[in-house]
């Protein structure tokens, strides 16, 4: 029984460098005030996931905003599915640092998709600008 | 007696007592840094995009409203009603800083966790706090956005 004990502590508390994402993973349960934050996190990221869907439907109805509600549906998609995996981390066990990573990796893909729309909107808002001017000055 | 109820989780993955309500203390290995990186990095980055437009919506705000007179008679309307429209675009700068902050925040927790040893799950916890204070804002103020702009809209086409 002590030996059986002490294989099991070794295989809960792996030390750095140990753990991975997808594979051979060092597991970790989270304790129930932790579940509490995580399970609030997932909550409103599955929430601004559904309004970024909302938003998506009023850009279309409104103005046919095809782009806008495609990258609107996009950035929520990846938010919903980054709170889909929080909440398995709260209602499931033995994988709760693998499906820790893959919300974070989904959140990440979420917070990318914005960066690189913002870069692309600005980008274009500053040539629209300079063309303006161009044209003005000519 | 051994339990060989097949829908028991294998004992490996039983956590095992821990100090109530938080579990024990865990080091995320290289392969969870990188995770936790990338998305503190891309976090943080649009942190500061919403900080920046943030800042850059007020600088255009206070322009605008000092220059209310001059649009007001180029769109031959009150000055008053022009004033009102532009301050109406100052909280969603607030927003923007606000949640900025929040977002930039969450990221250095999560770059800390990278960075850091001893309290990688204390400080995840913090980052996801966080980011669920930023997730609200936002979900909040774009509900009210998108409710006042579809009255507004059935205001101005008369429905």
């Amino acid at each position: 029984m002590p030996r059986r004990r002490a294989e099991k502590s070794e295989q809960m508390e792996p030390g750095p460098g140990v753990g991975g994402f997808g594979g051979a993973c060092g597991e970790h349960e989270f304790g129930p005030e932790e579940d509490a934050v995580i399970s609030k996190a997932a909550f409103w990221a599955r929430a601004l996931g559904a309004v970024m869907f909302v938003q998506a439907a009023f850009d279309l109805l409104s103005s046919f905003n095809l782009l806008g509600a495609g990258i609107s549906i996009a950035i929520g998609i990846f938010f919903f599915l980054g709170g889909g995996s929080l909440r398995k981390v709260v209602d499931t066990s033995g994988q709760d640092v693998s499906l820790m990573m893959t919300a974070l990796h989904k959140i990440g893909n979420a917070f990318l998709t914005r960066i690189i729309v913002t870069s692309i909107a600005v980008g274009l808002g500053l040539i629209v600008a300079l063309v303006a001017l161009l044209v003005l000055a000519a | 007696m051994r339990d060989l109820d097949p829908y028991k989780p294998p004992a490996a993955l039983d956590p095992g007592p821990a100090a109530p309500g938080t579990s024990r203390e865990y080091e995320f290995g290289e392969v969870e840094n990188g995770t936790i990186g990338r998305t503190a990095s891309l976090t943080r980055t649009w942190g500061v995009i919403a900080l920046v437009v943030g800042a850059l919506s007020v600088i255009a705000i206070g322009v605008a409203f000092a220059a209310a007179s001059v649009i007001a008679v180029e769109l031959g309307i009150g000055v008053g009603i022009v004033q009102s429209l532009i301050l109406a675009m100052l909280p969603v700068a607030g927003v923007n800083l606000v949640v900025g902050g929040l977002y930039v925040s969450a990221g250095g927790s999560l770059r800390a966790v990278v960075e850091t040893s001893g309290s990688d799950v204390a400080l995840l916890m913090r980052a996801l706090s966080r980011l669920t204070g930023a997730f609200r804002i936002e979900v909040i103020v774009t509900l009210i956005a998108l409710v006042g702009g579809f009255f507004v809209g059935a205001a101005l086409v008369g429905i």
